[in-house]
């Protein structure tokens, strides 16, 4: 049986200027595939070439058994692929009620108040008027509540106070044992192998080191962030 | 600059050779295409550098018509004529920077309304200039008076035009080079980071209109002396269209392409207009094209297909400079928030903040999202004017500065997610951090100025585990979001602030990098002896380098004493709980 998500020997980066060179990778569901590698390996061309930012140079991406290689970012979100970026993450002018109504309308979802109060309370106050941190959580929650199978997520941990790392790492747990596959890129080590059940470690656009979390030991994955 | 000489005298000789080769007649063509070119070449140094799109360039090109007109009518003497020429021009420039400053003041989103408003006065002029016949001559226009020094319009004008021209471009070629340019692209880039640099930007907007107007009012003198008749529809929206048409097809990023929009656009008007009943449609749809296809217009499709053709040139390496010393003072002083309120909208955001921080030292900023620590510096550095309260630096009192006016007072800082130029490489960063709180006006226009270098700045590129020396070259958009973090770091250290704040600069940072940009922060302290104060999650980090660390919740103070004795609060413990990367 295929993988849910699966890409193989990609190619890609911006322009004439080559990132990645050939990266292969799956998640099956209920995984979360921890990718991580120091600044400027290639993590987040990674992730823009999975949600169909960036188009790779050559390479397959297949999802739920189907090639979507050739498809826009809006046609994968279709397919079920959500992503949260690194950067301008929210609608800034929106109020974080719709920003979460225009992730999903359901009426009984879970809106994750009971783990990030602060959203609750903020319901309609312009996204752009919280500060970077309450913007990562709204981001990521809008992430989470998403009718998706997959999710790429690029450094939700970052600018987020411990505790709500904590709570995060509860939360993608959570949607993994619900049958969810999730791309994790992250450079907090602890979130990492808190989260993770297989890693991707990068190092100028090629794959260094890659396993289940169970076979890898901490002191092989710092020296990927390390090297 | 032999790059420009060499430009400028092909284009001379391209103009010049023409009443030899076309005959007089096309070479009077020529010269109205030229002007129209020039007053675009003002449009594309506008819009191409600052982003800033007038509307309305037609109003200052006809007035400035119509005041030659009336000169070359009611003066006499040729010299009484050009000083009316230039006092005209004056004001026309006086009149661009006021509207400019005005409207950008303040706020840096105001592009469109900008635009409208040239839009509004181009009607306005039209409007009037066909309203007093006494003066103007009314909807007919203005007319009964001979060229220039009474050259032939037919004939010899064309070579005052072909002057004009080849000095407007030479003029322009030489600024596309200097740091000036660097500073006008730079506000298009990223205004809100030109501000926290020092750099009053709605001046540089109002100075850059200023002289696109000048230039339009230039090509507006020439008009009327070399057509004899000056007519409302000259200063009216049809033309200022026209001209911002010809500047986007041509090319606006290039001091040729206006030129060659012009050409190219009055070369088809001649040829189809008589023979093709539908020659504007066929225009139109070249316009449409063109900006769908090649954005950068024709001049980016000619450079692109020369460097197919010619090899490249490699930069030369940069010749660095002592920087002079920066102009506010060195050594750093308290920074003390006295029951600092602030709202926006129905938002509370800062509770009453009260704190005095030492002289210098390190102080970090700690407590939960949202707790308020960002806000705490968007008012130190004017971002956020303060509802309530007093924030003083020393014995000055800082809240009521614009954003603009802190690294005056020698306030530098780094934003949470990096704020850079990104259109541009990473020496231009580092070239207009240099700039920012040390250039005098005659340092924007020499070379050298680009190459400056100061101590804090060299410290850290020599040191080969900062990612910055080995990417000079490199655009900043190809960067990674944890390299920016040391270019604006390193660009914040440029200005040599006496009060650096730092939020969240190890965000994005692996273990190893966070160690090297805690060790810079470290450093930067030690030497300048100056105050840090720092935003952090980083517990670790926190109690390696912080003097003091004060805890916000709920935009209060919980907490503000030494490491050791925050770590044992249980008011504290209850809110937030550290942890270490």
């Amino acid at each position: 049986m295929s993988a849910l998500f699966e890409f193989r020997d990609l190619f890609g980066g911006y322009g004439d200027t080559q990132i990645l060179s050939g990266i292969s990778g799956k998640v099956d569901a209920g995984d979360i595939l921890g990718v991580f590698g120091r600044n400027g390996v290639g993590k987040s061309t990674l992730g823009r070439l999975l949600y169909g930012e960036l188009c790779a140079t050559s390479g397959q991406i297949t999802h739920a058994g189907r090639d979507v290689t050739a498809q826009k970012a809006f046609a994968r979100r279709k397919s079920g692929i959500g992503y949260m970026p690194q950067t301008r993450m929210v609608f800034d002018d929106l109020t974080v009620r719709e920003n979460l109504s225009l992730s999903s309308n359901k009426a009984d979802i879970d809106l994750y108040f009971d783990r990030f109060p602060r959203l609750a309370e903020r319901l309609d106050q312009p996204a752009g008027t919280m500060s970077g941190g309450e913007r990562k959580i709204l981001a990521f929650v809008r992430a989470m509540i998403e009718d998706t199978t997959l999710v790429i997520l690029d450094e939700p941990s970052e600018g987020v106070q411990p505790e709500n790392i904590e709570n995060m790492a509860t939360i993608l747990c959570e949607r993994a044992a619900g049958g969810v596959g999730i791309l994790l890129i992250e450079q907090n080590i602890n979130f990492l192998m808190r989260t993770a059940t297989q890693l991707m470690g990068i190092d100028a656009g090629r794959i260094v080191l890659e396993g289940p979390k169970a076979s890898l030991s901490i002191g092989e994955v710092k020296d990927v962030l390390s090297v | 600059m032999a790059f420009v000489l060499l430009h400028v005298s092909l284009l001379a000789a391209a103009l010049l050779s023409i009443p030899y080769f076309l005959g007089d007649f096309a070479a009077y063509q020529f010269g109205l295409y030229l002007i129209y070119g020039m007053a675009a070449q003002g449009i594309g140094f506008l819009w191409g550098k600052t982003g800033v799109l007038p509307l309305g360039q037609a109003m200052f090109f006809g007035v400035a018509a119509y005041a030659m007109g009336i000169a070359l009518r009611d003066v006499d003497g040729l010299l009484v004529q050009l000083a009316l020429g230039v006092a005209i021009l004056l004001v026309i420039a006086g009149f661009a920077y006021i509207l400019a400053t005005l409207v950008f003041k303040g706020r840096s989103d105001s592009g469109p309304y900008f635009s409208l408003i040239t839009l509004a006065l181009a009607m306005i002029a039209e409007q009037l200039s066909g309203s007093f016949p006494n003066i103007t001559g009314g909807f007919n226009g203005l007319s009964g008076f001979d060229s220039l020094a009474g050259l032939d319009p037919f004939g010899s004008f064309y070579y005052v035009i072909v002057a004009a021209s080849v000095g407007v471009t030479f003029m322009l070629l030489v600024l596309d080079r200097l740091p000036v340019s660097l500073i006008a692209k730079a506000v298009n880039d990223n205004e809100p980071r030109m501000q926290l640099l020092g750099f009053p930007t709605h001046v540089i907007k109002g100075l850059a209109f200023a002289f696109s107007a000048a230039i339009a009012a230039i090509a507006g003198g020439l008009f009327a002396s070399h057509q004899g008749i000056v007519t409302p529809t000259s200063t009216g929206f049809a033309l200022s269209a026209e001209l911002v048409i010809l500047t986007a097809v041509g090319g606006r990023f290039h001091v040729f392409g206006p030129l060659l929009g012009a050409v190219f656009f009055g070369w088809a008007a001649s040829e189809f207009r008589d023979s093709f009943a539908y020659w504007e449609l066929l225009l139109a749809v070249v316009f449409i094209v063109v900006v769908l296809k090649a954005p950068g217009g024709l001049a980016e499709l000619l450079k692109s297909a020369f460097n197919k053709i010619l090899p490249h040139r490699t930069k030369a390496n940069i010749t660095t400079y002592t920087a002079p010393p920066a102009r506010y003072a060195r050594t750093s002083e308290s920074l003390k928030f006295d029951d600092v309120y602030l709202q926006i909208g129905v938002v509370k955001i800062l509770n009453g903040v009260d704190f005095e921080t030492p002289k210098s030292g390190i102080v970090s900023i700690i407590g939960p999202n949202g707790a308020g620590k960002t806000t705490i510096l968007n008012t130190i550095t004017g971002n956020f004017s303060v509802s309530k309260g007093k924030i003083q630096l020393g014995t000055q009192e800082i809240q009521s500065r614009p954003s603009y006016g802190a690294l005056s007072v020698g306030i530098g800082r780094k934003l949470q997610i990096p704020s850079v130029f990104f259109s541009m490489s990473v020496a231009e960063n580092l070239s207009i951090a240099m700039m920012a709180g040390r250039a005098r006006t005659l340092d924007y226009f020499k070379l050298s100025t680009l190459g400056w270098r100061g101590d804090g700045l060299t410290k850290i590129l020599a040191n080969p585990t900062v990612p910055l020396a080995n990417n000079i070259e490199k655009a900043v958009q190809f960067l990674p979001q944890g390299h920016r973090q040391f270019l604006e770091f390193a660009m914040t250290v440029a200005t040599d602030p006496s009060t650096l704040l730092l939020d969240e600069p190890c965000a994005g940072l692996s273990p190893q990098e966070t160690m090297l940009m805690t060790e810079l922060v470290k450093e930067f302290q030690d030497t300048t002896d100056g105050l840090v104060i720092i935003i952090e999650h980083d517990m670790s980090i926190v109690e390696a380098i912080s003097d003091k660390v004060l805890v916000l919740h709920q935009g209060r103070v919980l907490a503000y004493a030494s490491y050791r004795e925050i770590k044992s609060d249980p008011a504290v413990q209850a809110v937030y709980a550290g942890d270490t990367k």
